[in-house]
C-alpha cells in the first residue's frame, strides 16, 4: 500500500485509480497542512521572510516535481521538514541569504520585544543543528522519535541535540537575565 | 524553556496568503519531472563502470592471494628463469658429501600453496628459531615459510621435481644436477 500525499489517498495493490489531472485540490490540502510549520522553521532559520518564503517555495515546488510516494503521513511530514531543513542550510551555505536586517527594521516581522520575535531572536542564537530539534520539540510539539525521523538521524543523536541545544538556550537565557539588570 | 506564551506566539506565526497563491499557481500546472532517458543511460553506465571495476579488483586480487612466490639465496625465482645453485662445498669433497648427506636447496617461499616433491624430502624450517617443524614429501605452506629441499644424486645428470600446487595454477620447481660442472640448475615452469 503507498501513501499518495499529493493525492492525499492510499493506494491498494492491483487498485486501479483514476488521477485527476488537476493537482491543485491536492497541493492545496498538502500546503494547508504543512506550510505554516515550514515556514516558522524556515524563519527561524533564515531569519528573512522573503527567504523564508522562497525556501518554502522551492519545498512544494520539490514536491510537485519529484512526486515522491510516502508511507504514511508522518513520512510526509518527515519528507517535508527534512527539504525545509536541507534548502535552508543550502541557502545559508551558499551565501543566497539576503543581508541580514535587524528584526525591529522589518515592519512585517515581530519585533524582538514582542513574544514571537524574542522566541525568533533565541532561537537564531542557537546553532543550526541545536535550532531544528529546538524548534520542533519545543515549539511545533513533536516526540524525539518523530524528530530522528523527520531529520533522519538516530534517537540518540536527537536526544544528545535536545540535551545540548536546551544547555545552550539557558546558558543563552541566564546571559540575557544577566544584561537585563 | 519557553512558557505557553512564548510557544503560542511562535505558533501564531503563519506563512503569508500570497505565499500560498504563488506556491498553488507556480506548482498547479506543473507535470512531475519525468526521468530523462539519458539519466537512466547514466545510472546504467555508472552501475557497468562499478561492475567493471570490482571484477578487475576482484581478478586482481584473486591472482595476488593465488600467486606464491618463491626465493632462492635470496633471490626470486620467476617463471620459466633458470637459476644456478651452487653447493657450499668444495668440489672435492662434493661427491663423498653429496652419496652421504645429500644436497640441500633452501627455497623461501611466501602464499597459499600445497607442496609435493617427487625424490628427497622437505624439512620446514622455522624462520626465527630455524627449528625444523615438518620434515616430508608434502606441505602446504600459508605465508612465508623455508623449504629445505634434500635431494640425493648420483654422479649422472639428474633432474627432481617440486609441484606448486597454488589456488590459481600449478607449478614445477625442476632441480637439475651437472655432475660435470657441479653446479645445480633450478627452474620454475607452469603445468599447462
Amino acid at each position: 500500500m503507498t501513501f499518495c500525499g499529493l493525492h492525499s489517498f492510499y493506494i491498494q495493490e492491483g487498485q486501479n485509480v483514476i488521477l485527476s489531472r488537476d493537482n491543485k485540490t491536492g497541493l492545496a490540502e498538502v500546503y494547508d497542512r504543512y506550510a505554516d510549520m515550514l515556514y516558522r522553521l524556515a524563519l527561524s532559520h533564515t531569519q528573512n521572510r522573503e527567504d523564508a518564503e522562497d525556501a518554502v517555495q522551492d519545498v512544494f515546488t520539490k514536491y510537485i516535481a519529484t512526486s515522491p510516494r510516502f508511507t504514511d503521513i508522518e513520512h510526509e511530514r518527515a519528507w517535508l521538514v527534512r527539504v525545509t531543513v536541507n534548502r535552508c542550510h543550502d541557502l545559508v551555505r551558499r551565501g543566497k541569504i539576503r543581508m541580514h536586517e535587524s528584526l525591529d527594521d522589518i515592519t512585517d516581522l515581530p519585533s524582538e520585544e514582542s513574544a514571537e520575535g524574542g522566541v525568533m531572536k533565541t532561537l537564531s542564537e542557537l546553532p543550526e543543528k541545536y535550532r531544528t530539534a529546538i524548534a520542533l520539540h519545543y515549539l511545533e510539539g513533536f516526540s524525539v522519535e518523530e524528530i530522528s525521523r523527520m531529520l533522519g538521524i538516530s534517537l540518540s543523536a536527537s536526544k544528545m541535540r535536545l540535551s545540548r541545544g536546551r544547555e545552550l538556550l539557558k546558558n543563552l537565557l541566564t546571559d540575557e537575565e544577566t544584561n537585563d539588570v | 524553556m519557553f512558557d505557553q506564551k512564548e510557544i503560542a506566539a511562535y505558533r501564531s506565526i503563519s506563512a503569508p496568503d500570497s505565499l500560498r497563491d504563488k506556491v498553488l499557481s507556480s506548482c498547479t500546472n506543473m507535470a512531475p519531472k519525468k526521468r530523462n532517458p539519458r539519466d537512466y543511460m547514466r545510472m546504467v553506465s555508472s552501475i557497468a563502470a562499478c561492475f567493471v571495476l570490482v571484477s578487475v579488483l576482484a581478478v586482481f586480487g584473486a591472482q595476488s592471494y593465488g600467486h606464491v612466490s618463491v626465493s632462492l639465496s635470496g633471490e626470486k625465482l620467476r617463471e620459466d628463469q633458470s637459476m644456478s645453485y651452487h653447493t657450499p662445498i668444495s668440489a672435492q669433497a662434493v661427491s663423498m658429501y653429496r652419496e652421504r648427506e645429500g644436497t640441500t636447496v633452501l627455497f623461501e617461499f611466501d602464499g597459499h600453496a600445497a607442496l609435493s616433491v617427487s625424490d628427497g624430502d622437505m624439512a620446514i624450517v622455522d624462520a626465527d628459531t630455524q627449528d625444523i617443524l615438518y620434515t616430508g614429501t608434502e606441505y602446504a605452506i600459508d605465508g612465508k615459510t623455508l623449504v629445505n629441499w634434500t635431494v640425493h644424486a648420483d654422479d649422472t645428470a639428474k633432474t627432481f621435481e617440486m609441484t606448486v600446487h597454488g589456488a590459481f595454477k600449478t607449478e614445477k620447481i625442476i632441480l637439475t644436477y651437472d655432475a660435470d660442472e657441479n653446479e645445480w640448475s633450478v627452474i620454475r615452469k607452469e603445468v599447462k
